[in-house]
C-alpha cells in the first residue's frame, strides 16, 4: 500500500468512526435517563398514614389495649383524638412498620424511609427498557465502522488478499457481498462469520469449479448481498413488532445461513453450466435468479408461524428444495417475469404450509421430497400446471393434486375397516409421484376446462382405497396396496368409463373391478389351497393388472364385472383341484369370456 | 479519483460533524439542568428547614435554565435537532419544566405541540408523560388546594375543602390511568406513572382532615389505592421503595396477596 492510500484509509476510518460516535451521542441523548419529578405530595410520616394503617386491621387484633382504645375512639361517631393521642398513634404506626419489616430493629429513627438518594431512585426513568433500544449500541456502531473499513480495505487494496488462492477467492466473493452493508447500523449478529464459513465449507469440495469459473464467485457475492439485506429487513421487522426478540432474530440468522449454504452448494454447478440464466439480470431493479431462490427459501421458513417448520426441515431438506427451485427457475425464468417475483416465494410458502401438517402428524419427512416433485414437474408443463402464477400463484395444480392424494392416503380408516394399516413414507411418496405424473402425462382426466383440478382424482383414489379398506386384511401389505392405487390411476387415465357408475353395483366401475379381485383373493371362506396361491403379492398384483387391462379393453358394465367374478371363482376352484395358476392363461380366458 | 483528492471532501464531512454536535451538546446541557432542578425538586419534599432556600433556588433556576436553553435554539439548531429526532425530547424537557414552574397553560401548549407535531421523535417515556401531563397538573393543583400544613406529624391540612381536592385527585388519577394503559406494562415509565398515582392517593388521604367536608375513604377509594399500589409493587424491585409507599399510604405487608 502506498503512503497516500494509507493516509486515505486512516482518514476514512476516522470519519467513519466520527460519524458513528456522533450518532451514538445523539442516541444516548434521546435515551438519557432523566429525573422526573412527581406531582407534589406530602411524603412525611403522619397521622393520615397511621389512621389508614390501623383502620385496615380488625379491631380485635389491635394490641396493646391502648392502641385498641385509640383506634376505637378515633372511629367513633364524632370521635376526635387530641394532638398527643394522634402523635401516640403515629408512634404505634412506626413501631408496627419496624416490627413488620425488620423485627430486630427497635430504633424508631432508623426506619425504612428513603434518604435523598433513595428518593431520586424513585423517579429516575429510562427512555426505553434495557435491551429494547431501537438504535444500535455504541459498541456495534464502532465495531461496525471498523468492519466496514476492513471490508473496504480487503476488497479495494490490491494484494491485501491472495485472490489466486481458493480461500482468497471465496473470502473476496463474500466480502464483496458485504460491500453495501452498513454494519454499524444493521443488527446482523454473527451472520457475516456464518456466511464466510458457509461459503468456505460449501465450496470445500469444489475447488476445481472455483478456479475454473469466476461466475461461482459472482454467485457467492450475489447471494451474500441478498441474504444480508433480507436478514436486515426481517430483524428490523421483528424489532418494530415487539421491540426486540433475541430468539426470533437468531432464528432468522440461522436459517439464512442454511439457505445460503443450500443455494451456494446447489447453485455452483448450475451457474457454471448456464451463468446467464442464473446470474443474468435482464432489467433495472431486477435481481439474479439465485437471489430469488435464497430469499424465497428464507421467507418460507421464517414466515411460518411460531417457527413451526424448524423441527420439520433440516439443512438437507432446504438443499433439496433449493436444488429443485434453481433447476425449475433455470429452465423457466419466465416464472419470475410472469410471477413478478412473488410466484416462487408463494409456492414454497404454500408447500410448507400445506404439507407440514402431514409431516407433523405422520412423522414422514415428506415435505422436501414432495416439494421437489412439485417444483420439478411444474416445469414440465408450466402453463397448464401453474396457470395463474402471475395473478394467483397459490393455484399450482400439482400442489393441489399432492394435497388431495395425501389427504386421502393418510386418512384414518373408518370404523369397521378390515384393512387398517397406514401407508409409510415411501408408499406415500410413490403414490404422490404417480399422481403428479398423471398430471404431467395425462392431464385431460384431472384438469377441468377451467384449468382447475376436477373431482376425478379424489373419486378414483377414494374408490381404490375404499375397496382396499373393505376387502383387504393383514395379508395385504402397504407396498402392494400402494401399487394397486397406482394401477388404478393408470387404468382410469386410459379409460374414462372406469369412472362411470355401474347401475347394478352402485360404485364406479374401477371400484367394482378392484372389489372383484380383492374379494376373491382375501375372502374368508376361501379354500386354504387357493388362498395359498391367491394371497401372494405378485399374484394379487398380476390379477389386478389383468382385470384392469382386460376390462379396460372391453365394454364395461355390471355384466362384465360379473364375468370377471366368475372367472376368478373358476380360477380359485381350479387351484383347489390341483391346477397351477397361470396368469397369462387367466388373462386369455378372461379376454375370451368378455369377447363372447 | 486519486486518494489525496478526496481529502477536502473528508474534511468537509468532519467539520459538518463538529457543527452538528453543538446543538446536541446544548440539549445535553438542558437535560443536565433539568435533572439538577428535578433532583432539588424531589429533595425539597424531605429537606430540613435550613436546606429549603438553597434547594428552592436550584429548583427554580434549573427549570428556568432548561426553558431558556430550549427557547434559545436558533432555526439552524432546531433543524439539526429535528433531523436528529431530538426536538421532541427538547419539547418534553420544556413542557416538564413549565409544569414545575406552575406555567400550566404553557406546559399544556408545549406538550400538545410535541405530541401533535413530533410524535415520531418521542420515545415511550417522553410520549407517555406528555400524554399524562394534564393528570400530573391536576394532582399538583389538588395538593395546592390542601393549603398549609399544621405543625408536626399530626398537624394535617385543616384549611382545605375536601370535595375540591377530591375532584382534582379523581380527575388526575383517571387521566394518568387512561394514558398509562396505552403503554406496555414493561416500559420503565410505568413505574413513574404509578408513583404519580400513588402521590395522588396520598393527597386524598391528607384531605380527609379537611375541616370542610373531610371524611373517611370509601371502599372504592381504598380499593383503587390498593390496586395502584399492587401494580407498582409488581414491577418495583427495590424493597425500600415499596416500603416507602406502603408506609405513606397506610398499607400493610401482604396487602397485594389479599
Amino acid at each position: 500500500m502506498d503512503a497516500s492510500t494509507a493516509v486515505l484509509f486512516a482518514i476514512r476510518t476516522g470519519v467513519r468512526l466520527g460519524i458513528q460516535a456522533q450518532r451514538a451521542y445523539v442516541d444516548s441523548t434521546r435515551g438519557a435517563e432523566l429525573v422526573l419529578p412527581l406531582p407534589n405530595f406530602d411524603p412525611s410520616r403522619d397521622f393520615a398514614s397511621a389512621r389508614a394503617f390501623f383502620r385496615s386491621e380488625h379491631p380485635e387484633k389491635l394490641e396493646p389495649p391502648r392502641l385498641h382504645d385509640l383506634v376505637a375512639r378515633m372511629d367513633a361517631p364524632g370521635g376526635e383524638l387530641s394532638l398527643d393521642e394522634k402523635e401516640e398513634l403515629v408512634n404505634f404506626h412506626t413501631d408496627a412498620l419496624l416490627l413488620q419489616w425488620s423485627p430486630e430493629k427497635t430504633d424508631r429513627t432508623a426506619g425504612p424511609f428513603p434518604d435523598h438518594d433513595g428518593m431520586l431512585a424513585l423517579v429516575t426513568v429510562r427512555q426505553w427498557q434495557r435491551g429494547a433500544e431501537p438504535h444500535p449500541s455504541l459498541a456495534q456502531r464502532v465495531a461496525g465502522a471498523l468492519i466496514e473499513t476492513g471490508i473496504d480495505y480487503f476488497t479495494n487494496v490490491p494484494g491485501a488478499i491472495d485472490t489466486g488462492s481458493r480461500g482468497g477467492k471465496i473470502v473476496t466473493a463474500v466480502l464483496r457481498g458485504f460491500d453495501d452493508i452498513q454494519f454499524s447500523e444493521v443488527p446482523l449478529g454473527d451472520l457475516p462469520q456464518r456466511l464466510l464459513l458457509g461459503a468456505l465449507e460449501s465450496m470445500g469440495e469444489e475447488s476445481a469449479l472455483l478456479s475454473s469459473d469466476p461466475k461461482v464467485q459472482e454467485l457467492i457475492t450475489s447471494v451474500t448481498a441478498s441474504l444480508v439485506k433480507d436478514v436486515q429487513a426481517q430483524v428490523q421487522a421483528i424489532r418494530a413488532d415487539e421491540g426486540g426478540n433475541i430468539v426470533r432474530e437468531e432464528r432468522v440468522r440461522a436459517w439464512a445461513e442454511v439457505a445460503f449454504r443450500s443455494v451456494v452448494s446447489s447453485g455452483g454447478r448450475l451457474v457454471v453450466e448456464n451463468p446467464q440464466a442464473y446470474l443474468g439480470i435482464t432489467g433495472s431493479g431486477e435481481q439474479a435468479l439465485v437471489t430469488h431462490v435464497s430469499r424465497a427459501l428464507l421467507d418460507m421458513v421464517v414466515a411460518s408461524p411460531q417457527g413451526e417448520l424448524d423441527s420439520l426441515l433440516s439443512a438437507h431438506s432446504v438443499e433439496v428444495l433449493a436444488d429443485a427451485a434453481l433447476r425449475t427457475l433455470g429452465e423457466h425464468p419466465e416464472i419470475l417475469v410472469d410471477g413478478k417475483d412473488d410466484a416462487l416465494r408463494t409456492l414454497l410458502g404454500q408447500i410448507a404450509t400445506e404439507l407440514a401438517d402431514y409431516d407433523r402428524l405422520f412423522r414422514t419427512s415428506m415435505l422436501p421430497e414432495i416439494g421437489r416433485m412439485v417444483l420439478d414437474k411444474t416445469g414440465e408443463n408450466l402453463h397448464l400446471l401453474w396457470p395463474e402464477l402471475a395473478h394467483d400463484p397459490r393455484k399450482n395444480l400439482l400442489l393441489t393434486g399432492a394435497n388431495t392424494a395425501l389427504d386421502i392416503l393418510t386418512r384414518k380408516p373408518v370404523d369397521g375397516s378390515k384393512w387398517t394399516p397406514r401407508f409409510g413414507r415411501e408408499e406415500l411418496l410413490d403414490v404422490t409421484e404417480a399422481v403428479l405424473d398423471q398430471f404431467v402425462e395425462n392431464p385431460g382426466w384431472l384438469v377441468s376446462e377451467a384449468g382447475e383440478v376436477n373431482a376425478n382424482l379424489r373419486a378414483a383414489l377414494e374408490a381404490a382405497l375404499g375397496v382396499l379398506r373393505e376387502r383387504g386384511d393383514r395379508r395385504l401389505g402397504t407396498a402392494l396396496a400402494a401399487d394397486i392405487v397406482k394401477q388404478t390411476l393408470t387404468a382410469v387415465a386410459m379409460r374414462q368409463e372406469f369412472m362411470q357408475q355401474l347401475p347394478g353395483d352402485g360404485r364406479i366401475a374401477v371400484a367394482a373391478v378392484l372389489d372383484a379381485v380383492l374379494h376373491q383373493a382375501f375372502r374368508g371362506d376361501l379354500d386354504p389351497r387357493a388362498a395359498w396361491v391367491l394371497n401372494r403379492t405378485d399374484v394379487v398384483r398380476g390379477l389386478v393388472a389383468v382385470a384392469l387391462d382386460q376390462l379396460g379393453r372391453s365394454s364395461l358394465g355390471d355384466a362384465e364385472v360379473a364375468l370377471l367374478r366368475e372367472a376368478l371363482e373358476a380360477q380359485a376352484n381350479a387351484i383347489v383341484n390341483g391346477r397351477a395358476l397361470d396368469i397369462t392363461a387367466f388373462a386369455a380366458n378372461l379376454e375370451k369370456e368378455l369377447a363372447s | 479519483m486519486k486518494p489525496i483528492r478526496r481529502l477536502p471532501l473528508l474534511l468537509a464531512v468532519f467539520l459538518f460533524l463538529v457543527a452538528a454536535g453543538c446543538a446536541t451538546r446544548a440539549l445535553r446541557g438542558a437535560q443536565e439542568s433539568f435533572n439538577e432542578a428535578a433532583t432539588a425538586d424531589m429533595q425539597l419534599r424531605m429537606a430540613a428547614h435550613e436546606e429549603v432556600a438553597a434547594l428552592l433556588g436550584v429548583r427554580e433556576g434549573g427549570y428556568r435554565m432548561t426553558v431558556e436553553i430550549i427557547d434559545g435554539f436558533n432555526a439552524m439548531e432546531r433543524a439539526q435537532l429535528n433531523a436528529d429526532e431530538l426536538w421532541g425530547n427538547a419539547l418534553f424537557l420544556k413542557a416538564m419544566s413549565q409544569w414545575r414552574l406552575e406555567d400550566y397553560d404553557g406546559a399544556r401548549a408545549t406538550a400538545s405541540d410535541a405530541i401533535e407535531n413530533f410524535s415520531a421523535q418521542l420515545g415511550p417515556r417522553d410520549r407517555a408523560v406528555l400524554s399524562a401531563l394534564d393528570g400530573l397538573i391536576a394532582l399538583d393543583q389538588a395538593h395546592a388546594k390542601l393549603g398549609p400544613r399544621g405543625p408536626g406529624p399530626v398537624g394535617g391540612y385543616p384549611q382545605c375543602d375536601f370535595e375540591t381536592v377530591n375532584q382534582l385527585v379523581a380527575s388526575g388519577l383517571d387521566t394518568i390511568e387512561a394514558k398509562r394503559r396505552d403503554f406496555a406494562s414493561s416500559e420503565p415509565v410505568q413505574r413513574y406513572l404509578l408513583q404519580a398515582k400513588l402521590a395522588g392517593h396520598r393527597t386524598r388521604m391528607n384531605a380527609e382532615d379537611c375541616r370542610t367536608g373531610g371524611r373517611p375513604p370509601t371502599e372504592d377509594e381504598l380499593e383503587a389505592k390498593r390496586i395502584d399500589y399492587c401494580a407498582f409493587e409488581a414491577i418495583e424491585t427495590n424493597v425500600d421503595t415499596r416500603r416507602f409507599w406502603a408506609g405513606r399510604l397506610g398499607l400493610r405487608e401482604g396487602v397485594c396477596r389479599a
